[in-house]
């Protein structure tokens, strides 16, 4: 602590001193405008070259450089969309000098600055690692997105999406693939300079819904999202610190500007519809006497003559209007926000509230047999998927001194999530509406059950779970530019989130299984908080003409804490919905912290514009790490060179710029709060029928631990031709993933409650390519077509698992050599109708004898196309996004076990079935290999994510017809089609966010319609 | 421009400004902060978690006591416990599905092929079973360590936990195969076991009674209890005579419980059977299974009714057990059936002495007739062994029953296991032992073990 006091001391003293009160400064002021239009640009980022100073422009493209040296400076403006500008101007003392720019709109649109871990921005240029940002607000404007998955959906390479299929479920975010095998692989979140809790499968362990779970990265409003930036790996996050490995999501929200107060309003209605085709159920019985439930024949049984079939049913509930369990969802959005201000003190602020009812329905039958029975149907029950949410938001900015400035975020979100029973859960939706047995009268606990499996969807939407969010994210930045070459920051910032998960069986209600219907109640209650405390100073210099230093140190601590209550209650009176109503109580709590510090210290050179380096270090310490671990360092390099700026570089007329690039970094990943310790627990234990508190051994420890450590090594180039309608940017990396963690499973024998422990025993790589073309493809008034394109492979492989034999698993193995969570199995070699009956028997289906490698589980390669058209002197825009993956495989669970425990699936029970699905039904259910492998299908698919259409009207239309400065109207369509080899549902069927996609028994993503009127004033 | 003062900085860098060197001491003072700290002392990353118990707060006599509580837990959950969902069920329960006690009503392919003797070594419920085993007996070491430390009275205590580890060890040799690791994770560095045969491991746990025995000079139940364990595990070495030796003291009215309530476990066999259907009460299974379900012997009321779990076949609930009912796992009743054993086994042409013995036992029924001889020495047996069955239903007996029948009285393993077509799809397996799963691969010693699954 006092070395900390001491550092801080030292700089406040260094920027108090006379000589710094005494520094000559000049204002340089100007406007910016555009060539084109001759209107003024707002929100140009107008700099000094090689110094702290700059400003931003107002509404009018007016700006004010308050602290600008003297002599002769360079003057440089930059903005996204507009190609960047350079000015040279001569200030002495006391003088204010004006500088105007006029800026050309960029045929490609990128933004020109990233954002580094010190908080500041800095040029692309200047860097040499990747970082993909782009523009939330307007894609928020122009596209059908719902949340905040749907906005990173699609939009860099390598970043993989992997949305929730139910309304309100968080998605698997994954950059540049995946590195950890036990730890989490999600990416760390930074918003406006601090970090966000980006919990994945956020529900209480004790609220069981079969997989569907929320994401706290879901509670953002996408509305007030500004810019968003994804920096994908090791070589560029290495400042952000352990933790960063799998990358970092830099979110900016939005901020005011100097100018007339404005206002911008927006409504959206939407529809939500599942157009997808559901398996039919069939079934085939024998002849017999018993019930039919206990006389199903399989095709292979009538093969092979061991069972003779005297009927064959088919139902499809799906396809029933009375037995569906699903129909039209609905969302809605309304919001305003209001920006302005002063050169002083600006400021934006927001609100909104957003309604999103999902596509369950009690079916028809069960809406009669309620209605027969008089039981009246509470909203949540008929509409068992539902999301309110309120986000509030207000930032302000001021300029304190023409030295300092302060800007103040903060962001509030409420939202209501109902969940219903789904996926991987006996007592949810689809098990019993897929596993149905094709007929209609069957009855299982006295209710008609029309082609169900043993519940009803009334029975089902009878449990009510909820999830309740009461979040607070607010940072302040301060910055103090006490000389022109020096300038200090500081932000600080909390996320505050509070959680309460509960879930409800009311007395006589919910499915019939255990003790369910005499009614139970789970209220769990947990408080999230991260705090941020950064602090940074940078010194820019020019040690020498034509070479600019910046040098950068900071320091950050966070503190992320998790602690709650859990509270249970079964046995409920009727009526009552308390958990201290119940006749059985139990209550627990739980808590975790993690705390990092860390330093880091970077140089920055450039070299006349054209050859870029920059280094630096990082050291942490955590306190997760193991007592006989200290600490942490993790060093960085990287440098661009724009080698079209050299005079040996050929002239060649279509080539407007080269620049080439390559990065080396390390980052980390940090274990679990209590991975190092060996400790007990307790535990209630009754002896001799009575309660008596004990403790138990739970975990082995491990004083060795330490981070994960993943160094990444990335080169690239980036070509921009013909004026710059064209533009390239390739990047290859490799990132290899040593110490990793790795739960090292325990012997049983050894008698820990803990069936593993963390050790840093084994190396994953990941390497890749990622492609981005943007291109005009054609710009005249009648019409401007704007194309994007990206692809990117990826190759993940196990280098190591250690010296501890890793046990072999079942479908997923770990293997050297292979990639993470590798699928596994006995495949089925081939297939023969051998007697041409059209049915296949056990002798007809020959299995590998060993257990081979099948494919990886995440995607190899990604692609996405995105095309614009604009026309009607740009009033009407369409956009279409195409989206691809494959180079996987992913598991059917759904059919497997419609197969093997249902018996229900085409190839076990519908004559007509094809050769294929019969076989590995065979293999699956009859083979003595009993394999499955047959339902792990390599998948390829693209999908139309977006299609949308916006109208916007000319100033003066809007004036007269709705008496707005600017309008617009968007008819988005979200998940329009897919086109794919997968025999599933979809291939992108999802619960949870898991490493490994769980389509088991799962919703597919459904087709979302909006229509969206933006009106500002 | 100000004169540069001389240092040593300018002599070695004259074009830099001594601002640079200012600003560059910032920059080495700063590198040097974090890197300097010592991160255990530094009060910024200090941490105190209130879930876990650090080992140094329980070296006292509480300690020990919640220790010994603990381990009587960690039993609990071996032989009765049970979670539906992750699959945490007792050896008493995955046995008797291998067995004849109970048939899957289940989804779960881990299930499935258990019933079926067809397991795989990674099930991953044998993993969870595994391990209830390896924790309810270093659970017991640990808290007879401690017991012996920190609170030595009363000694009973500590021939309570020798009574833990040795039914443990005998369980285990009972229900997996042979070639079983004991080892200790609870000391540093944890010790692993070597695997040892099935006749080993019933070897170990008599020497474990024997300690319980010693241990226990002033609380007959635990005695009476560790001589019935050590009657049962000289009953599994063929020494029928010395088991009857054992437990000839051992009133027929005693019984050593685990017990359970609606706030700690529930009986296993009521949670897997009768509240969420997974395990339904087995007839006649694979054609040489008895008839637990037909028999209507009083000693095991069943239900029928509705469907299985997997809604497809027909439910069989047990009526012994209820949701806290507690399940006797050393008994007077079983003290005689090992006498009867041992008076049968010693003359096994005998009509009458062993026959009275499983009378008197049945007599204490109603409704339960006296059996007469069946006339061969098989019959006998046969006999013998299904009044074990009946009796001690759910207890974790039937399968290391089953491999004696094998093992000791020569019978063919298609002759006494499940056998032909299994209900669910393909055949019954040849199985009849659980594996030790291959999680314990990760054990030093074990990496290269066999696990004949199909040996009893």
């Amino acid at each position: 602590m006092s070395r900390s006091r001491n550092l801080f001391g030292l700089l406040a003293l260094f920027s108090m001193s006379p000589a710094v009160l005494a520094a000559q400064a000049v204002v340089i002021a100007g406007k910016v405008t555009d060539a084109g239009t001759g209107a003024g640009i707002p929100n140009v980022q107008v700099s000094v070259v090689g110094t702290n100073a700059g400003a931003f422009s107002n509404d009018e493209g007016q700006y004010v450089i308050r602290t600008a040296p003297t002599g002769a400076l360079m003057l440089r403006a930059i903005r996204i969309g507009y190609e960047e500008k350079k000015q040279s101007v001569t200030v002495s003392g006391g003088q204010a000098v004006t500088a105007d720019f006029v800026m050309r709109s960029a045929p490609v649109n990128l933004s020109p600055v990233v954002t580094t871990a010190a908080g500041a921005t800095t040029r692309r240029e200047e860097v040499g690692h990747t970082d993909y940002s782009f523009d939330a607000a307007k894609a928020v404007e122009t596209s059908p997105i719902a949340n905040m998955t749907d906005l990173l959906t699609a939009r860099a390479p390598s970043v993989q999406v992997l949305n929730s299929t139910t309304t309100g479920g968080g998605a698997r975010v994954r950059i540049r693939g995946t590195s950890s095998l036990s730890l989490n692989n999600e990416p760390i979140y930074i918003i406006d300079g601090v970090r966000m809790t980006s919990n994945t499968n956020s529900i209480d362990g004790n609220i069981f819904t079969g997989g569907t779970a929320p994401s706290r990265t879901g509670d953002l409003n996408p509305e007030e999202i500004e810019t968003i930036e994804v920096v994908p790996g090791p070589s560029a996050s290495t400042l952000y610190g352990t933790n960063a490995a799998n990358g970092v999501i830099v979110i900016t929200t939005k901020r005011g500007r100097a100018g007339k107060t404005r206002f911008n309003t927006y409504v959206e209605q939407g529809r939500i519809k599942d157009y997808h085709d559901y398996p039919t159920a069939y079934s085939i019985a024998r002849n017999d006497t018993g019930p039919r439930s206990t006389r199903l024949c399989t095709l292979a049984g009538v093969a092979a003559g061991t069972c003779a079939a005297d009927s064959t049913f088919a139902f499809n509930l799906f396809k029933d209007k009375n037995t569906t369990p699903f129909g039209t969802g609905d969302r809605a959005q309304y919001g305003a926000q209001v920006s302005g201000g002063s050169e002083a003190v600006r400021f934006f602020t927001s609100g909104e509230y957003e309604h999103e009812t999902g596509i369950h329905k009690i079916a028809d039958f069960d809406l009669a047999r309620a209605a027969s029975t008089g039981l009246a149907l509470p909203d949540q029950w008929l509409h068992p998927s539902q999301l309110q949410k309120i986000s509030l938001r207000g930032n302000v900015s001021a300029a304190l001194t023409p030295r300092a400035d302060l800007a103040v975020q903060t962001g509030f979100i409420r939202s209501t999530l109902l969940i219903p029973q789904s996926d991987n859960n006996a007592a949810g939706l689809l098990s019993s509406a897929l596993g149905g047995p094709g007929y209609t009268d069957d009855v299982a606990n006295g209710i008609p059950l029309h082609g169900y499996r043993v519940f009803t969807p009334l029975e089902i939407f009878e449990a009510e779970t909820y999830q309740y969010i009461n979040r607070f994210i607010g940072s302040a930045n301060a910055n103090y530019r006490p000389f022109t070459w020096l300038s200090g920051n500081a932000v600080f910032g909390a996320d505050v989130t509070n959680r309460n998960d509960t879930q409800l069986c009311r007395r006589n209600t919910c499915a019939n299984s255990g003790t369910r219907r005499l009614g139970f109640k789970t209220d769990n209650r947990a408080w999230f908080y991260t705090y941020t405390a950064n602090g940074s100073a940078t010194a820019a210099f020019q040690p020498y003409e034509g070479l600019g230093s910046k040098t950068t140190t900071g320091i950050q601590y966070i503190n992320s804490i998790l602690n709650g209550n859990e509270t249970f209650a079964s046995r409920l009176p009727i009526a009552s919905t308390t958990v201290g109503s119940g006749a059985i109580q139990s209550a627990a709590e739980f808590t975790t912290i993690s705390r990092t510090i860390g330093a880091f210290v970077e140089e920055a050179l450039s070299w006349q514009e054209r050859i870029y380096l920059t280094g630096a270090v990082r050291t942490d310490q955590n306190s997760a790490f193991g007592t006989n671990y200290q600490h942490v360092l993790y060093p960085k390099v990287n440098g661009a060179w724009v080698i079209s700026r050299e005079s040996f570089f050929p002239k060649l007329s279509f080539v407007n710029s080269l620049r080439l690039r390559a990065a080396y970094g390390a980052s980390g990943q940090q274990p679990g709060t209590n991975d190092a310790l060996r400790f007990f627990g307790a535990s209630t234990v009754n002896v001799d029928r009575n309660d008596q508190p004990g403790v138990q051994y739970v975990a082995l420890g491990n004083a060795n631990l330490r981070p994960e450590r993943a160094t990444e090594a990335e080169t690239g180039l980036e070509l921009k031709l013909l004026d710059d309608r064209i533009s390239y940017e390739g990047t290859f990396y490799n990132k290899l993933s040593r110490d990793a963690l790795i739960a090292e499973v325990l012997p049983g024998s050894l008698g820990t409650g803990s069936t593993t422990r963390l050790s840093n025993l084994g190396a994953i790589k990941n390497l890749g390519f990622e492609h981005i073309v943007r291109a005009i493809a054609w710009d005249r008034d009648y019409l401007r077509w704007d194309v994007t394109g990206t692809y990117n492979t990826l190759t993940n492989k196990i280098v190591s698992l250690g010296p501890i034999p890793f046990p072999p698993g079942g479908v997923i193995q770990q293997r050297v050599g292979r990639p993470l969570n590798a699928y596994y199995g006995q495949k089925i070699l081939s297939y023969k109708d051998a007697d041409g009956n059209g049915k296949l028997s056990v002798n007809e289906v020959v299995v590998d004898p060993n257990t081979t490698y099948i494919g990886p589980s995440q995607p190899t390669y990604e692609g996405t196309l995105n095309n614009s058209v604009e026309v009607l002197s740009h009033m009407l825009r369409a956009n279409a996004l195409l989206d691809m993956k494959g180079g996987y495989v992913v598991r059917n669970g759904t059919e497997r076990i419609r197969c093997q425990n249902r018996g229900n699936c085409s190839g076990v029970a519908n004559p007509n079935a094809p050769l294929r699905e019969q076989a590995r039904a065979v293999a699956l259910i009859n083979n003595a290999a009993r394999t499955s492998a047959g339902y792990n299908e390599k998948v390829h698919f693209t999908r139309l994510r977006e299609l949308s259409f916006t109208f916007t009207p000319k100033a003066e239309w809007s004036q007269r017809f709705l008496r707005s400065d600017a309008s617009s109207l968007t008819l988005g369509i979200r998940n329009v089609h897919a086109w794919t080899n997968y025999t599933g549902i979809d291939p992108e069927s999802n619960y949870g966010q898991d490493d490994v996609q769980n389509d088991f028994q799962t919703l597919p993503p459904p087709t979302y319609f909006t229509l969206r009127l933006n009106v500002g004033f | 421009m100000r004169a540069t003062k001389p240092s040593l900085a300018n002599f070695f860098m004259p074009h830099f400004r001594t601002s640079t060197i200012r600003r560059l001491a910032i920059v080495a003072i700063a590198a040097a902060f974090t890197a300097g700290c010592d991160r255990l002392s530094n009060p910024l990353l200090r941490t105190t978690d209130p879930d876990i118990i650090n080992p140094g707060d329980i070296n006292n006599p509480d300690g020990a006591e919640a220790l010994r509580i603990g381990a009587i837990g960690r039993l609990t959950q071996m032989t009765t416990g049970s979670d539906p969902v992750t699959g945490n069920e007792s050896v008493f329960l995955l046995g008797g599905l291998l067995g004849d006690e109970w048939r899957s009503g289940d989804t779960f392919q881990q299930r499935n092929e258990t019933d079926q003797r067809n397991i795989d070594s990674t099930n991953s419920f044998m993993n969870s079973t595994w391990r209830t085993v390896g924790r309810s007996r270093v659970s017991a070491l640990q808290a007879l360590r401690a017991l012996r430390q920190y609170k030595p009275a009363p000694k009973d205590y500590q021939g309570q936990m020798w009574f833990n580890i040795g039914f443990t060890e005998n369980l285990a040799a009972e229900t997996f195969c042979s070639g079983i690791p004991f080892s200790d994770g609870s000391v540093d560095p944890p010790v692993f076991g070597q695997p040892i045969s099935t006749s080993e491991a019933f070897t170990l746990a008599t020497q474990s009674f024997d300690s319980a025995l010693a241990n226990s000079p002033d609380t007959a139940r635990f005695r009476f209890a560790a001589m019935i364990g050590k009657g049962r595990a000289l009953l599994n070495l063929g020494q029928y005579a010395a088991a009857a030796t054992a437990v000839s003291t051992v009133p027929t009215n005693f019984s050593y419980d685990v017990t359970n309530s609606l706030t700690s476990t529930s009986n296993g066999n009521w949670a897997l059977n009768n509240n969420i259907k997974r395990y339904v009460v087995a007839n006649n299974e694979g054609g040489n299974g008895i008839n637990f379900v037909t028999a209507l012997d009083p000693r095991l009321p069943t239900l029928s009714g509705g469907k299985d779990f997997e809604g497809k076949v027909g439910f069989v609930a047990q009526l012994k057990y209820g949701q806290t009912s507690s399940t006797p796992i050393a008994s007077g009743i079983e003290a005689r059936l090992i006498t009867a054993e041992a008076q049968l086994a010693a003359t096994p042409n005998d009509t009458t002495t062993w026959l009275r013995t499983l009378n008197a036992l049945r007599a204490m029924v109603t409704g339960l007739p006296a059996r007469a001889d069946p006339g061969t020495a098989n019959g006998r047996v046969d006999l013998l062994f299904r009044e074990r069955a009946f009796w001690m239903y759910g207890t974790g007996h039937r399968l290391g029953d089953m491999r004696r029948l094998i093992r000791q009285y020569s019978r063919a393993r298609e002759s006494i296991f499940p056998t032909g077509v299994f209900p669910k799809g393909g055949n019954y397996g040849t199985d009849v032992t659980l594996p030790i799963p291959t999680s314990e691969r990760t054990n030093p010693n074990y990496r290269t073990a066999v696990c004949d699954k199909s040996t009893a």
